[in-house]
């Protein structure tokens, strides 16, 4: 159980003394084809903090999360965590770095052959040389903290939305990972479940201490969870910090976004008068 | 709504300026008219064009869309194009729209590229699918023969499974058509046969034909066709649903976990399948025999048995096992490459099935040249 006492050995006071430094992304730029999505992106995500990484639909934050975690190369610059730079790593210890952290995906991207709790039990399955009965345990039990054990034995296709998504936590926490993602984790979600999700997001950064980065578009999610945020326009980094310095921003961009105002509407009705005969 | 303030139409005097007057309806049906007229005012090459509106009463999309064509002609013209009299209604179906971007291209940040590089960008892709495919064959031959000395043992549960839909799943087809086929070659060995009368030696045409050459490959197409685009589809479906991202996240080795187990269990089903196959259709060369060309059944067998050589029966084997890996390593390979979510799955399955018979006819006259030439 070598990956459990790795675990413990990590600093777990959750976000009393955040240590600068942990994740750093210097430079990164993603282009795919002749479109630019990320373009010189510098980011330090403290231990411990939750991070909001927030922006309109297109911006690059997904993008930017998928490099977070290792699952997409960069053009340029570089991803480090804890001294490590995500892709100078050799496959091992790059698949070494992701076992301490865990993923939940939009979608929640279970596996539709495997039923929930075989879903959570896998990454037990294939990387501690734990009893089987016993990963089933730990499974029932991640499948509890977040409220799913009633569906422990259903397959994915027959959970709702929101269901999906705390399974997929389930399964993201498995490992006790230190830093955990979550990619647009309200979307979709009606809002007494999306403030269950984000109350999930908030205990377990609590409770355990882990970094948490999520990546949304969900104003009201973002300013119950966030201990720090950054807004991306255009696949750049338009603000970043704490979450009362971000809300109060006099960036106009910002501001627009925050406030849900509608720029374009006021910019379409501008561009009709251009061509309106006096 | 919008707020905008709509200017109160005006008189015009500027003799440069075409005046072009909407109908009481601007819709679908009257907007192939409106851009005729318009663009035949653009003729006259004015240096500005007004539309007056005030007449229109009702106008639907494809009216608005009219108006938004003329104002594209017109500055690709260097004619200044100008509304004039709209409604409130009108004004406010234009506020969903933004005219500026219709009419022009709008500005994107790009990278130029070199033709050198256009060339590279042209080109890559397709090392990169070798590339991919090799890198995959690589792991996967890994997994299935290194890991098991280094403690990880191929997954058997999801071996047997994929096995089990491979193969059984397969065999109602592959006895149907090794029955008809040994049948078929039958009867056209023994129209020619009968001639000298030598009828016998159709169990010699149909044995040897079938075991070197026809079993494994029908076997191999139709697994091919079944197993292997299955694989693909699967697989590609599984790359839009981030649920290969969701396992590389999680530590899991897609190719240990998936393909190994997959490229495995096609190889043993078109081996297996494969001997089947020259079993039944045999047996069905045996039965036209002994139905139709009075052969005696001890007889045909008898004969069968002096045609075929174990070394040929060995080849056949090894084929066999190679072609299922192909099909394995080819359905795999392409479904882990799916991009464009399910357009690319639809690609991903045809393709697997052309380039996985493209690679098993090459594998074939590879394995008969070089078992002609060993044999001279």
């Amino acid at each position: 159980m070598s990956w459990r006492k790795e675990a413990l050995a990590q600093p777990q006071c959750p976000g009393l003394h955040p240590e600068a430094g942990f994740i750093r992304v210097e430079g990164l730029g993603m282009s795919f084809g002749d479109r630019i999505v990320l373009d010189g992106v510098d980011l330090d995500i403290h231990r411990g903090e939750v991070f909001v990484i927030m922006g309109p639909s297109g911006c690059g934050k997904t993008t930017m999360m998928r490099h977070l975690c290792g699952l997409t190369r960069p053009t340029r610059g570089s991803v480090v965590i804890e001294g490590q730079d995500v892709f100078s790593l050799a496959p091992s210890e790059l698949r070494t770095l992701r076992l301490r952290t865990g993923l939940a995906f939009q979608g929640g991207a279970l596996l539709g052959s495997l039923s929930v709790l075989e879903n959570v039990a896998l990454p037990l399955r294939e990387n501690t040389d734990l009893d089987g009965e016993f990963v089933l345990e730990i499974a029932r039990m991640k499948l509890e903290m977040v409220g799913l054990l009633h569906a422990a034995d259903l397959l994915p296709a027959s959970l709702s939305g929101g269901m999906k998504k705390r399974a997929a936590i389930a399964r993201a926490i498995a490992l006790d990972p230190e830093i955990l993602f979550f990619d647009e984790p309200s979307a979709g979600l009606d809002p007494v479940t999306a403030a269950e999700v984000d109350n999930l997001i908030c205990k377990l950064n609590q409770v355990f201490g882990i970094t948490t980065i999520v990546v949304t578009h969900d104003l009201p999610s973002a300013q119950c969870i966030a201990d720090r945020v950054a807004v991306f326009f255009d696949g750049r980094v338009a603000a970043v910090g704490e979450k009362e310095h971000v809300w109060h921003h006099q960036d106009e961009r910002i501001r627009d976004f925050i406030e849900r105002r509608m720029r374009e509407a006021d910019e379409r009705d501008m561009d009709i008068a251009t061509f309106m005969a006096m | 709504m919008t707020g905008l303030t709509l200017p109160p139409p005006g008189p015009l005097s500027d003799p440069s300026t075409a005046v072009f007057e909407c109908a009481s309806e601007l819709d679908r049906h009257a907007a192939p008219d409106t851009i005729a007229a318009i663009d035949r005012l653009f003729a006259s090459e004015p240096r500005k064009l007004v539309v007056d509106l005030r007449q229109v009463e009702s106008f639907d999309s494809a009216g608005i869309g009219a108006l938004v064509q003329a104002m594209r002609h017109g500055r690709e013209r260097g004619v200044e194009v100008k509304l004039r009299g709209m409604s409130k209604s009108m004004v406010d179906f234009f506020s969903l729209v933004r005219v500026g971007s219709l009419t022009e291209p709008g500005e994107r940040r790009s990278i130029d590229l070199d033709p050198v590089t256009r060339i590279g960008a042209a080109t890559l892709p397709l090392l990169e699918m070798m590339a991919d495919i090799g890198r995959m064959t690589a792991g996967a031959a890994r997994s299935i023969f290194l890991d098991p000395f280094r403690g990880r043992m191929l997954r058997f549960d999801r071996t047997v499974r994929e096995l089990d839909q491979a193969a059984n799943g397969a065999l109602p087809i592959v006895l149907l058509i090794a029955f008809l086929l040994g049948l078929i070659l039958a009867m056209q060995a023994w129209v020619q046969l009968r001639l000298w009368g030598a009828e016998i030696f159709m169990a010699d045409m149909v044995g040897v034909s079938v075991m070197t050459e026809i079993g494994p490959l029908m076997t191999a197409i139709v697994l091919a066709a079944r197993s292997g685009s299955s694989n693909a589809a699967q697989l590609g479906s599984m790359v839009v649903g981030e649920e290969i991202d969701a396992l590389r996240q999680m530590g899991v080795d897609p190719i240990r976990f998936l393909v190994a187990p997959k490229v495995v269990a096609l190889g043993i089903a078109v081996v297996g399948l494969g001997v089947v196959f020259d079993l039944v259709a045999m047996g069905g060369g045996l039965l036209f025999g002994f139905g139709v060309a009075d052969i005696e059944p001890y007889a045909y067998v008898a004969q069968t048995r002096t045609a075929l050589h174990f070394a040929d029966f060995a080849v056949a084997l090894a084929k066999s096992l190679v072609f299922g890996l192909c099909i394995g390593v080819v359905g795999c390979g392409l479904g882990l490459r799916v991009k464009g979510g399910s357009e690319g799955v639809g690609r991903a399955t045809t393709n697997s099935v052309v380039l996985s018979i493209f690679l098993i006819i090459i594998i074939d006259a590879i394995f008969v040249t070089g078992q002609r030439m060993l044999l001279s």
